[in-house]
């Protein structure tokens, strides 16, 4: 039990890892096909035991026919022992009744001969009638010139026929193959015999006063039977033997070559059957030995054939109609599947009402909706964001502020609150998108503020094509590049250089941050550079360089992989370049995401 | 994929169809020697042979053989097991293709009964342009005038004056060596011939002196006295008289009673089967055989030297006074039935069978292979056919019996050829010098239809046993009334009518044949 279960298991497993129209016709052929097959091995069995028993019907009753076929030309036998024993003038002669030579002679002529003549015209199965007379006559007695009549001294048959006929009955029959057996004219067209004898009695039947004697050609006989013998043996029985009949594709005879056999082979293969019928009035008796057209596992095989090919058809046809279902259950998967390196994605497939169309509508409605809660959830990071970035600035300011307020610097205070309040207003307005002019703007406002705060100088220079002036961006992207420069490259008591260009190559605008502070080494900027481009990580969001992982992701966020931060190694400090792609960056973030 | 679901489709469909699915020309050919004897298969004709005692019960032999190969055409043969078959088959409409017969030829020259001639070799085109005294002879049996067979072996007496061989007529065989072991006793005289039988029966007790063949019976003794074996004999008026009226018939009655009453003929030839007559002879248990100068005493002898190298059968030198007068308008004659399966080769075969190189081929055999030709005609036959007649085995090797178009004349110095030249010259050329064929008597036979027919037919059914019983009687009164029976009886049955009536049609049929014979010379 345990292999069997092992073994049902591993199937089990193997098939579940098919694919679907493999399985499908895997659970077609093991629970429809093989059953219908089984059924239809089970159902033929049935059909070839019923064309068994068919078959066998009808060689019986064929035999039956071929018996009475036979046993009707030995009626003409019969009909002959009547016709001459109702021969008063056979009887007169045989009993010695006429008066003179010539009268026997003129009476054998005219009444005996011409009906043993019509008697052999009439019947072709007839060959030879010969009568022994007990009472041999006186005139007529050369066994050569009255040929038809002998004297029972003549006879040549084996003496326990006279026997039989004296005390057995009336008639006896005798199976002549043998030419040697028999007499007749002619030799040469020698056929076996089948010889009847028949008592005569006189005409008062009070004594027997003869033997006729009647050969009936065998093979007449035989070519007339209407049994078919093909593949299969017919045999006569005569006596304890068995005569084997040929058949030469038509007609059935008797060779002289075969021999008899005491009984009858029976051949070995299961569908051999023996047969008999009796021939009536006789001691023959038909034997029919053979085997069923086809065998059991013959006929039922042929049955399996035909109904396998009858499944055959409906089997194509099933395969095709699930090959086309699962064909699109399959793309889908491959779709999904492709969708878990890429990002979940629509599946755009002509419109379907059917199941899987339904499926795949529910899935789409489903990557929507998703995609939607991740537009929220990327909304609320952004302004998240954003709130990070206002909590150290306003207090530092602030702070300041109240600070010149305290010297009764009230004008840089008021300065400063100016733009505090320009740099504030901008940052407070959280808008999705800005313009690079803008954004310039608000580094400007932040530098100033910062030199407010720190009362430092820093240079800030700008080189940006005038057509890059509109250039639509992300929200408050650059200043905090520029903060993260002021905090990182300052070096004490020197003028800080922060220069901003912009370039573009291709679809990539490029604004480049350049401080010549303290810069960093190459080993730290290819660190940098390869952590800006890992997932976002907690560790870059709560730790240091908030801002710029904050930059990174949002522009990663809005232009995919494209876009992004890369920190550049400069002989007199280090450029933080923002690479933005030139297209609508809503419409270029949905692009991206796509992908 | 499409494709491919169609390919599958097809090939189901293929295979399932396949599993569903496991549930001779009448012309005849022309005559070449270089042909291949398979080449075609032969068209099969049944022909029903009305001669009970025909020897060819088949088609097989080096000569049928040869026929098929020259014309197509085999033969499924039946041979009649007596005369009263072929009425039975024409009543029953039972035919075969072809009957050969030479009786009941009015019977069977009949539209009921056969196709005409004429007809088919009209509409099949058949070159053969048959002779006025072939076409004669057959239309004496046709009562509509028209012609359905034509009638093999005819000759007139003329035919024979340079032949070597003997026409037919009946002959008696004896055994010479029995003649020779009685010191050659002269038979010159029917009572020699008489008295020769008591030498014999003193000598050989166990011998039968006399048997007599069932066809020819005693021709040769009506022969012997004069009469001949024509029906009817002309008298001195003119008239003709029925053979069996004549005064020497009467004596030839007496001469054959008194055989009988010797004790040298036996009552059991009387009832004998036709083909059985000949074996008391053939087996050494008779001393004479009363046959025709046809019953070729070759195979006679080769069946005594089977029993006896000493035994020698020969044929008795015509007696004193012998005149062989014959009525012959031909033999028997080939029917093309109504019946038949196949009228264009049968009338195309019968055509060729009446063709010199087809009547030499069915009864010398092939020439060149079996015979040639030698000098006076007579054919020089091949050492192995001469050894097959001495074995006789020569009927059933080369089977000379399908002569349907034969001729007499060729079958004669055929059979003349076999011969010992010594032995029978002289005999033949006897017989030559006293044979008279009178065709004009059977030609003047009344026909189907004609009174005199019936009368003629119950007059020749009956006659043998009338003569049977004149014969077999024991004394000479009841040999007299049995004779005044047997001539009341003809009486009683018209013979006189007949008689007037033969001597009215022959006066009109025998200057046809005279100024046939007339024109022949």
């Amino acid at each position: 039990m345990k292999p069997l279960k092992l073994f049902f298991q591993r199937i089990k497993k193997q098939s579940g890892s098919l694919q679907m129209p493999r399985r499908f016709l895997l659970y077609y052929l093991l629970l429809i096909f093989l059953p219908m097959l089984i059924f239809f091995a089970w159902y033929s069995r049935g059909l070839v035991r019923e064309r068994q028993n068919e078959q066998r019907y009808e060689y019986q009753l064929m035999l039956d026919h071929s018996a009475e076929f036979f046993s009707s030309f030995l009626q003409q036998s019969n009909f002959v022992y009547d016709t001459l024993q109702s021969n008063t003038a056979l009887l007169n002669m045989m009993e010695n009744n006429l008066y003179s030579v010539s009268e026997e002679v003129v009476t054998y002529q005219t009444q005996i001969k011409p009906t043993i003549s019509s008697i052999l015209s009439a019947n072709s199965v007839i060959d030879e009638i010969f009568i022994y007379r007990h009472v041999p006559s006186q005139t007529l007695n050369n066994a050569n010139m009255i040929y038809y009549v002998q004297a029972i001294g003549d006879f040549t048959y084996p003496g326990h026929i006279l026997e039989a006929l004296e005390t057995a009955g009336s008639s006896y029959d005798y199976l002549a193959l043998d030419e040697t057996e028999v007499r007749r004219k002619d030799m040469d067209s020698f056929s076996p015999e089948l010889i009847l004898f028949y008592n005569i009695y006189g005409r008062d039947y009070s004594k027997v006063i003869g033997v006729l004697e009647v050969q009936l050609d065998l093979n007449h006989i035989l070519r007339a039977l209407d049994f078919v013998s093909g593949k299969n043996m017919l045999y006569m029985r005569y006596g304890d033997l068995y005569y084997p009949i040929s058949f030469d594709g038509k007609q059935h005879f008797y060779s002289p070559d075969s021999q008899p056999q005491p009984d009858i082979p029976v051949s070995a293969k299961s569908g051999a059957q023996i047969l008999t019928a009796k021939v009536k009035n006789t001691d023959l008796e038909l034997y029919a030995s053979f085997d069923l057209e086809v065998t059991n596992w013959q006929q039922i095989l042929n049955y399996i054939a035909i109904s396998f090919s009858i499944l055959l058809l409906p089997t194509i046809l099933f395969c095709v109609i699930i090959y086309r279902y699962a064909a699109r259950l399959m793309r889908f998967s491959r779709h999904i599947r492709h969708s878990g390196k890429n990002g979940l994605t629509s599946y755009e497939v002509a419109a379907r009402t059917d199941e899987i169309g339904t499926v795949i509508r529910e899935y789409n409605q489903m990557i929507d909706s998703l995609r939607h809660a991740e537009q929220l959830k990327n909304d609320a990071n952004y302004y998240a964001l954003s709130s990070q970035i206002n909590p150290h600035f306003i207090f530092n300011t602030l702070e300041n502020v109240r600070m010149r307020i305290e010297l009764e610097k009230y004008t840089e205070a008021s300065d400063m609150l100016f733009v505090l309040s320009r740099f504030f207003r901008y940052n407070i307005s959280l808008r999705r998108e800005s313009t690079l002019l803008d954004e310039l703007t608000h580094i400007q406002n932040y530098l100033q503020i910062y030199h407010y705060r720190q009362n430092k100088s820093i240079c800030f220079t700008v080189d940006i094509p005038e057509h890059f002036v509109n250039f639509r961006c992300p929200f408050c992207i650059l200043q905090p590049i520029v903060e993260n420069s002021m905090r990182h490259g300052k070096k004490m008591e020197e003028v800080l250089w922060i220069a901003v260009s912009v370039s573009e190559a291709g679809e990539l605008v490029y604004v480049d941050i350049f401080d010549d502070g303290k810069g960093m080494s190459g080993d730290d900027v290819k660190k940098l550079n390869e952590r800006l481009n890992q997932p976002p990580s907690e560790e870059i969001s709560t730790g240091g360089s908030v801002g710029l992982a904050n930059v990174n992701e949002r522009l990663k966020y809005f232009y995919g992989e494209r876009g992004g931060l890369t920190f550049i190694k400069e002989p007199n400090g280090l450029t933080c370049r923002a690479a933005f792609v030139c297209t609508n960056f809503e419409t270029a973030g949905k692009g991206e995401a796509k992908k | 994929m499409k494709i491919r679901v169609k390919r599958c489709l097809l090939a189901a469909l293929a295979l399932l169809f396949c599993l569903a699915a496991c549930g001779p020309g009448s012309s005849l050919p022309v005559p070449d020697r270089d042909a291949d004897p398979v080449a075609e298969e032969p068209v099969s004709l049944s022909c029903y042979i009305n001669h009970p005692w025909y020897v060819a019960g088949s088609f097989q032999g080096v000569i049928p053989e040869e026929i098929t190969r020259q014309t197509g055409v085999t033969l499924d043969v039946t041979v009649a097991t007596d005369n009263a078959q072929l009425g039975v088959m024409i009543a029953t409409q039972s035919l075969p293709d072809l009957i050969y017969s030479s009786s009941m030829l009015d019977r069977l020259s009949h539209a009921d009964v056969s196709l005409c001639y004429d007809d088919l070799l009209r509409e099949y085109d058949v070159d053969w342009l048959i002779g006025s005294d072939l076409r004669s002879n057959a239309l004496t049996f046709s009562s509509d005038g028209r012609l359905y067979t034509v009638l093999n072996h005819y000759s007139g007496t003329a035919d024979w004056q340079d032949v070597p061989g003997s026409p037919m007529t009946g002959s008696l065989l004896i055994r010479q060596d029995i003649l020779d072991a009685l010191g050659n006793p002269t038979i010159r005289t029917l009572e020699d011939l008489k008295a020769v039988y008591g030498m014999v029966r003193q000598a050989y007790p166990d011998l039968i002196p006399l048997v007599y063949d069932g066809e020819h019976r005693f021709n040769v003794f009506l022969n012997w006295f004069g009469l001949g074996t024509a029906e009817f004999v002309e008298q001195e008026d003119g008239g003709y008289r029925m053979l069996y009226r004549d005064s020497r018939y009467y004596e030839m009655l007496k001469y054959l009673n008194g055989l009988y009453r010797e004790g040298y003929l036996q009552a059991d030839n009387f009832v004998s089967e036709e083909s059985m007559t000949v074996v008391p002879y053939r087996t050494g248990n008779a001393f004479s055989y009363s046959g025709c100068t046809q019953n070729s005493n070759v195979s006679m002898n080769a069946y005594l030297q089977e029993l006896d190298e000493g035994y020698h059968s020969v044929e008795l030198f015509p007696l004193e006074g012998a005149r062989y007068i014959v009525s012959d308008i031909g033999w028997s004659g080939s029917f093309i039935t109504t019946q038949n399966s196949d009228p264009e080769t049968s009338i195309r075969f019968i055509a060729w069978m009446f063709t010199p190189e087809a009547q030499t081929l069915t009864q010398w055999g092939r020439e060149g292979i079996d015979y040639t030709l030698g000098t006076d005609g007579v054919p020089v036959f091949s050492e192995d056919l001469l050894d097959s007649v001495a074995r006789n085995s020569f009927a059933r090797e080369y089977n000379p019996w399908f002569y349907f178009g034969g001729s007499a004349i060729v079958e004669a110095m055929g059979r003349y050829a076999v011969l010992n030249t010594e032995d029978y010259e002289q005999t033949y050329d006897a017989i030559r010098e006293n044979y008279e064929n009178y065709p004009w008597v059977v030609a003047a036979l009344p026909t189907a239809g004609q009174p005199e027919k019936e009368i003629y037919d119950k007059i020749m059914s009956n006659y043998v046993t009338y003569e049977t019983k004149t014969i077999l009687s024991v004394a000479d009164e009841e040999f007299e009334e049995n004779y005044r029976s047997f001539m009341d009886h003809l009486e009683k049955s018209g013979v006189l009518q007949l008689e007037e009536f033969m001597t009215k049609s022959i006066k009109e049929r025998k200057p046809q044949y005279l100024e046939s014979a007339e024109n022949t010379k």
